[in-house]
């Protein structure tokens, strides 16, 4: 194996499953945020592949929230078609047409997890999905992976003022969701 | 007081942010099986990628230049006979011809940034 395969599998290895929990939280659908992470680095390594390993990491998060974005407007189409035809309701209860609003179950807890940080994930999980996509997607980039406001506006394609108003409605909100867990 | 809040809000952010890292490792088998899938696809496709560039680069210069400017002459004469009326922008043909998409184009802002950035961080 060469050193840029090398570098590659190391750099895709060390975002997977963050990117797979972020379109997790973002869809509530664990088929659906494989098939975004699947996207994402295809499309990734299609494009950016021979860029420079330090630019990977935030051109990887930009196509990851593009494609999580993408979802979110076909899942919209999707809902206003199903409405057109009447279908509405029974579209929502099977599809969970609104995924900010549906709270689904979480995957099976690793052996390891106790009951009571299964709880604080569950709500924790429950409480961005109920955030507007933008505030989530500002949230996750700042507050879990640490990014820069700068690098959060380019990967969002907003402007710096806009992320930092994003990420302060999303704590509050998240703070005001989890008060009774952590107070 | 506002200090207080500065610290409670530290402390609910560090604490989120440990849940959500304990959410990575308790990841099913399942879903880590198809993740690692995944994964060797896209390094499979890019070493696809990467072994057609380098066919590419083996091809004699003159041909390669000549097959661009045969490219570009279709291109521009395509795009005469389609779109008449359209403003003949030497930029457009500079697109148009060149080896990237429309995509990289779009994004030349981002790159512009990156760059920036790489050259104050290295």
């Amino acid at each position: 194996m060469q050193e840029s395969d090398r570098l590659m599998e190391s750099f895709l290895k060390s975002v997977e499953k963050r990117a797979f929990r972020m379109a997790r939280i973002a869809t509530g659908n664990t088929e659906d945020a494989l098939d975004i992470v699947q996207d994402a680095m295809f499309r990734f390594v299609d494009r950016y592949g021979r860029r420079s390993e330090r630019e990977w990491k935030p051109l990887f998060y930009r196509i990851l929230q593009n494609k999580i974005r993408d979802w979110y407007r076909r899942k919209a189409v999707r809902s206003r078609i199903l409405g057109w035809l009447g279908r509405g309701k029974e579209g929502q209860e099977e599809n969970g047409a609104d995924p900010l609003e549906g709270i689904a179950d979480l995957d099976c807890p690793g052996p390891q997890q106790t009951a009571e940080a299964a709880d604080d994930l569950k709500a924790v999980e429950a409480a961005l999905r109920d955030l507007p996509l933008r505030q989530q997607q500002a949230f996750l980039l700042r507050a879990w992976d640490e990014m820069s406001v700068s690098e959060t506006s380019r990967i969002m394609k907003c402007s710096e003022g806009s992320v930092k108003t994003h990420y302060a409605r999303a704590v509050r909100s998240l703070r005001d969701k989890l008060e009774d867990r952590w107070p | 007081m506002a200090v207080k809040k500065g610290t409670d809000e530290k402390a609910f952010l560090e604490r989120v942010r440990k849940t959500l890292d304990q959410s990575e490792e308790g990841i099913d088998a399942a879903t880590r099986s198809r993740l690692f899938q995944i994964r060797v696809d896209a390094l499979e496709r890019a070493g696809r990628k990467s072994r057609f560039f380098l066919r590419w680069i083996g091809i004699p210069a003159a041909g390669l230049a000549a097959a661009a400017a045969l490219v570009l002459l279709l291109s521009i004469s395509f795009k005469e006979t389609r779109f008449p009326i359209m403003d003949q922008n030497i930029e457009d043909v500079e697109i148009l011809s060149s080896a990237e998409g429309l995509e990289f184009f779009e994004d030349l802002d981002f790159y512009t940034w990156l760059s920036v950035q790489n050259e104050s961080t290295g």
